[in-house]
């Protein structure tokens, strides 16, 4: 990634004032309501809101389920990415486009989507089921089934991203020097993509912790089995507004965090 | 382990055609304009790129025939490839890139590693083992790439403008560095170049390559002598003309060069370095015959002379005094004579 040089203000002239009002109009609609919550927040009886054991529970589910569903998105995304950044096959351009459909649909049909390949008599469940005695809708299995059907694309995309941007050509070098592709996407391409990696995982996770309706269609409500915390704050928010919100700052913490994170590692990542 | 290869290769618009052969020890250097193919060549050597026909055979060898549906991978081929930007492993310190071939070929990370000293104590490098590639100058970043690639004792050692992208103080350096570690390799080495210098200084056998054809082929010095193509003769800086030869006299459109008795008759090219011209503000009467009109298109520093463009009927590049210069008060878009020195021109059949 190459930085482009700042372009010197004065020279350039003053931004026109259309586009300053506009843009801090964008900035106010994302921020207020984060000040809201900031403001509206229990901040006195905080930490005794969040230490409530459904409330410990739902947090105990959701980073268990998130982590879990990065590590699978790592397992099988990685390799997703680099066959659609490094590998010419017919169809490639159609899987890309179909990979990223998770993002633009909504999370509620998604569920519903899996609902009809998984549920007792879908197309998968039903064999599995006659099979295995095994049912997975409503179950902490089908959380995490739920929350990689949503954050997978954003690891895929990002993965692919940084491997088209890191030069192939380091691949050829490996090539010459004897190494199978193996060993080069181990030792070469992995390394060299490493921070898009990194940072393709914690979106995933991320966007695993913050999954509500893929999850609720198809694992449900259940405290203790399937109650992430933001079906924890869904569900709190009907009979304890308060309670929803001190759950909600903590989720907002982990998603600052996140960035935070985030950030430091594509510094990073151009600094090398 | 001789190399014999007619490499025929397709890509898009470009196709290429060129037979290469060398035998082991020999420095082979490609030259050629952009875009001529010579990188291609490299590619194609490598296993990189694969060829549409011909064959490709490094002593009793085949690596690639396509009719015979031969092709053997870059993996399986014993080739040290040096890109021009380096391509240095950027994650892997100086030890392990150039630890990485022989561990690849084969050898026990350890055993590697040891080559892999061994190596960088004989190219002088050893105190950058643990830097990262990004800690070193371009000039030690390509020795360590040449180092990376002589390490894996391969059968050819290929590079591609192993000086390009250098600045030029670290140049000389590195063209010593190469000199002597191409000597010391007992494979055939295929250097591709846009330096005359470095085909003069490293090269048994010139190779001059333009849109993907051998135009052609010979030692250094008959190739900087008489060059074939206006691209090698200007980077030998060498002014080249086609003309008919007539009885020691050489039709140049409207030129004329008497170069005396004991040229074939006949289409020739003729070649003449720019000290060998002067300049005239008037039509010189000695030796007429070598004398004709243009026009000043450019003048530029050249060394301790001035190059002066010419242009007109008969094109040449002049390298004059500067002292020459003022005292005939020349500038851009003024008329001269030009008269060459007969003695000085080098006529050959084209």
């Amino acid at each position: 990634m190459r930085t482009h040089e700042r372009v010197d203000g004065a020279a350039t002239g003053r931004a026109p004032w259309v586009l300053v009002v506009f843009a801090l109009v964008a900035a106010s609609m994302l921020l207020l309501p984060l000040l809201g919550l900031l403001l509206r927040a229990p901040w006195s009886t905080l930490t005794t809101q969040l230490r409530e054991p459904d409330v410990l529970d739902a947090l105990r589910l959701s980073v268990v389920t998130a982590s879990i569903t990065a590590l699978i998105c790592l397992v099988v995304g990685v390799p997703l990415a680099w066959l659609l950044a490094r590998v010419d096959f017919t169809g490639r351009q159609l899987l890309r486009a179909l990979v990223t459909v998770p993002l633009v649909l909504p999370p509620v049909v998604g569920g519903v989507a899996l609902l009809t390949v998984f549920s007792r008599n879908g197309l998968v469940g039903q064999w599995l089921d006659d099979a295995t005695g095994i049912t997975i809708p409503f179950t902490t299995t089908a959380v995490v089934m739920a929350q990689t059907f949503v954050a997978l694309p954003f690891l895929v995309l990002s993965v692919e991203g940084a491997l088209r941007s890191s030069d192939p050509r380091f691949d050829e070098v490996a090539a010459t020097f004897g190494a199978s592709r193996q060993a080069t996407f181990w030792q070469v391409t992995i390394p060299l993509a490493a921070p898009g990696i990194i940072s393709g995982a914690v979106l995933a996770w991320a966007r695993a912790l913050g999954e509500f309706g893929a999850t609720v269609t198809f694992a449900g409500n259940v405290p203790g089995v399937t109650q992430t915390l933001p079906l924890k704050v869904y569900r709190t928010f009907q009979s304890d507004p308060e309670a929803a919100l001190a759950i909600s700052l903590l989720l907002l913490a982990v998603s600052v965090a996140v960035l935070a994170a985030l950030r430091e590692r594509w510094l990073s990542g151009l600094a090398r | 382990m001789t190399l014999d290869g007619h490499l025929i290769a397709g890509r898009g618009a470009f196709d290429l055609d060129c037979t290469l052969n060398a035998v082991p020890g020999s420095v082979v250097a490609l030259l050629g304009p952009n875009g001529a193919g010579k990188t291609t060549v490299l590619r194609a050597l490598a296993g990189l790129t694969p060829l549409s026909a011909g064959h490709l055979r490094l002593g009793e060898r085949l690596l690639e025939d396509p009719r015979q549906q031969v092709r053997v991978t870059a993996q399986e081929r014993r080739v040290g490839m040096v890109f021009q930007d380096r391509l240095l492993f950027p994650h892997l310190n100086v030890l392990d890139n150039v630890a990485f071939g022989p561990h690849h070929r084969g050898a026990s990370r350890r055993a590697s590693r040891r080559t892999a000293r061994e190596w960088l104590e004989r190219t002088g490098l050893v105190e950058f083992a643990s830097r990262r590639p990004h800690q070193l100058s371009g000039g030690q970043q390509q020795r360590v790439a040449i180092t990376r690639a002589l390490a894996t004792a391969p059968d050819l050692l290929l590079l591609d403008e192993p000086l390009a992208a250098i600045d030029a103080a670290a140049v000389v350096e590195l063209r010593r560095f190469l000199r002597q570690h191409i000597s010391d390799f007992p494979g055939i080495t295929v250097l591709v170049t846009h330096q005359s210098v470095d085909a003069l200084v490293l090269a048994d056998q010139v190779l001059v390559l333009d849109a993907g054809r051998t135009v052609q082929s010979g030692s250094p010095v008959e190739v900087a002598r008489r060059p074939r193509t206006s691209h090698v003769a200007a980077l030998m800086g060498l002014n080249l003309l086609r003309g008919q030869a007539e009885g020691g006299v050489i039709h140049l459109g409207e030129g004329h060069l008497a170069v005396g008795a004991g040229h074939a008759a006949g289409e020739v090219l003729v070649s003449f370095s720019p000290s060998a011209v002067t300049l005239h503000s008037h039509r010189p009467d000695s030796s007429a015959r070598n004398t004709w009109p243009g026009r000043i298109d450019g003048i530029a520093p050249h060394g301790d002379a001035v190059r002066v463009h010419v242009s007109g009927p008969v094109p040449v590049l002049a390298d004059v005094t500067p002292r020459a210069l003022t005292a005939l008060s020349l500038a851009e878009g003024d008329s001269v004579w030009v008269a060459v020195k007969a003695v000085e021109v080098s006529v050959y059949p084209a």
